[in-house]
C-alpha cells in the first residue's frame, strides 16, 4: 500500500514568459523563482531568497529538485499541472490550461483527488535515479524516427478556405 | 463520349489547380489535380490512411491537354541551368549577410512551381532544385554567416527521395553549422491525405519505419506534385517558417493531463 498525501497544502504559481526565453514563475505564497532550460529537460533557478538550485525530471513522474546547499526535494506529478511534494505540499500550475482544468477537477470530485495523490519517495540512491533516467531515454527513443517530419495538409485541405 | 467526359475533368482540374488566386502549376500538378477529379480519396477522413493507386491514364490526360489548347498557368518545363546569383543588383555586399534558411526540392518542377509562385519572398528562403547543386559558393558562405542556418529538403515519399537528405553532404557543400531537416513527404504523411502512388523501383530506406519499409518494398513512390498546389505552397511555407497550424478548436486533454511543474509556457 504506497503512501499517500493526506491535508495537502496547495501552493498556486502563474509563469511568465520573458522576452530571452526564461521563465518568471510567481508562487501564491510570495516566492519569485528565475527559470532557466538547460539541456535533458533540466531547469535552473534562482528565487527572491537568495536561493538557487536544479528542477530536474526522473522519468515520467518524478522531479528532483536540488538546492544549492545540497539538499534535494522529490516531487511526484499528479497530472493536470498538479505535483505533490514530499512535505505534503500540491503546487498548482495555474497559468497552463492543465492546471486550470485540474483545478475545476479537483474542486468537482473534492478530496477523491487530493487525497489519492501518491506522494513521492524520502530519497533515492543514485542508481535508482540512474534507472528513472534511463528509463525515460528508452520511452523516448521507441518513437519510430518521424523526427522533424511535420504534419502535411490539414483542415480545409480541398482547396476551400482556411488559410488564416 | 469519353473524350467529352476527359474534357470536363481537364477544365474542373484547371479551375481547382490555379485556385485560390491564379497559383501557377506544373503539368504532373494538374495531372494529379485530374486524378482527384476522377477519384475523389482526398475528401476521406484522414484517420482512414491508404494511397490509392493513380487511375488516369498519362495517354488520355496528354490529349485532353492537347484538345484543350493552351492553358492558363500551366508552367513550361525548363531545364535546370546553373543560376547567376546576385546579378540581379549592384550591391557589392550581398553575401556578408547571413542566409537562415534554404530549401531544396528534389524535383526541378517542384521548384519551379514553388519559384514561380513566389515562396523564396514569402518564406524568405531561396528554393533550389536538387539538379541545381552543387550550390553557389556565396550561398554557402551566407548560411555559415548565418550562425545556426537549415537546409530543408523536399522530396518524394519513395525510395530515392527518402535518401536524399542523406546524401545532401555529397551534392553540396553545406557548412557544419547548419542542420538539415527533411519537411517530407514520406510514407506516412502520405497516407491521411490520400495522394496515389506510382510504380517505383523497390528500395529499403534507413529513414522509414516498419510499415513504411514494407509499403516501400512494394514498389511505390508518391510524387510531391501530387499534392495540390494551395496545400504544397501552405505546408511548405508553414514548415519551413514553424508557424504553428490553428487550432481544431477542440480540448487537447492530452497535453492538459502531462502539464507540470516542468511545463514551460508557450507564450
Amino acid at each position: 500500500m504506497p503512501e499517500r498525501g493526506k491535508d495537502a497544502r496547495e501552493i498556486g504559481y502563474a509563469d511568465e514568459l520573458l522576452a530571452d526565453g526564461t521563465v518568471h514563475r510567481r508562487y501564491s505564497d510570495g516566492r519569485e523563482e528565475w527559470r532557466t532550460r538547460a539541456a535533458g529537460g533540466a531547469v535552473h533557478w534562482r528565487d527572491n531568497r537568495g536561493r538557487s538550485g536544479v528542477d530536474e525530471p526522473l522519468g515520467d513522474k518524478l522531479i528532483k529538485r536540488s538546492f544549492s546547499d545540497g539538499s534535494v526535494a522529490y516531487g511526484r506529478e499528479a497530472g493536470f499541472g498538479r505535483t505533490l511534494w514530499r512535505d505534503g505540499t500540491l503546487t498548482v500550475n495555474r497559468s497552463s490550461f492543465g492546471g486550470r482544468l485540474g483545478g475545476i477537477l479537483a474542486a468537482v470530485t473534492g478530496a477523491v483527488v487530493v487525497g489519492g495523490l501518491v506522494l513521492p519517495p524520502e530519497s533515492l540512491t543514485p542508481q535508482e535515479e540512474q534507472a528513472l533516467r534511463d528509463e525515460a531515454t528508452a520511452d523516448a527513443g521507441g518513437d519510430g524516427g518521424s523526427g522533424d517530419y511535420g504534419d502535411w495538409g490539414g483542415p480545409g485541405d480541398d482547396g476551400g478556405g482556411d488559410f488564416g | 463520349m469519353r473524350h467529352r467526359f476527359a474534357d470536363r475533368l481537364l477544365r474542373g482540374a484547371i479551375r481547382r489547380a490555379g485556385a485560390p488566386g491564379r497559383l501557377r502549376f506544373t503539368e504532373r500538378q494538374l495531372f494529379y489535380e485530374m486524378c482527384r477529379g476522377l477519384l475523389p480519396a482526398h475528401r476521406l477522413p484522414r484517420r482512414i490512411g491508404f494511397s490509392p493507386p493513380t487511375l488516369l491514364s498519362p495517354g488520355v490526360f496528354r490529349d485532353a491537354v492537347r484538345r484543350h489548347g493552351p492553358i492558363d498557368g500551366l508552367l513550361a518545363p525548363a531545364a535546370p541551368t546553373a543560376r547567376p546569383l546576385g546579378k540581379h543588383t549592384p550591391e557589392p555586399d550581398l553575401f556578408d549577410y547571413g542566409l537562415p534558411r534554404l530549401l531544396i526540392c528534389q524535383s526541378h518542377a517542384v521548384a519551379e512551381m514553388l519559384r514561380a509562385n513566389g515562396i523564396p519572398m514569402e518564406s524568405a528562403c531561396p528554393v533550389l532544385s536538387a539538379a541545381e547543386l552543387p550550390a553557389d559558393p556565396g550561398l554557402t558562405r551566407m548560411l555559415r554567416q548565418a550562425g545556426e542556418a537549415t537546409v530543408y529538403v523536399l522530396h518524394d515519399a519513395g525510395a530515392t527521395g527518402l535518401a536524399l537528405p542523406g546524401e545532401l553532404p555529397r551534392l553540396t557543400d553545406i557548412p557544419d553549422t547548419a542542420r538539415v531537416v527533411p519537411i517530407g513527404l514520406r510514407p506516412a504523411q502520405v497516407w491521411p491525405l490520400h495522394l496515389p502512388h506510382r510504380p517505383a523501383p523497390a528500395g529499403h530506406a534507413a529513414a522509414a519505419d516498419p510499415k513504411e519499409r514494407a509499403w516501400l518494398r512494394r514498389g511505390r513512390t508518391v510524387e510531391v506534385e501530387s499534392v495540390s498546389p494551395a496545400v504544397l505552397l501552405r505546408s511548405v511555407h508553414r514548415l519551413v517558417r514553424g508557424v504553428a497550424r490553428p487550432g481544431t478548436g477542440l480540448v487537447d486533454l492530452q497535453r492538459a493531463r502531462r502539464a507540470g511543474f516542468l511545463t514551460w509556457p508557450t507564450g
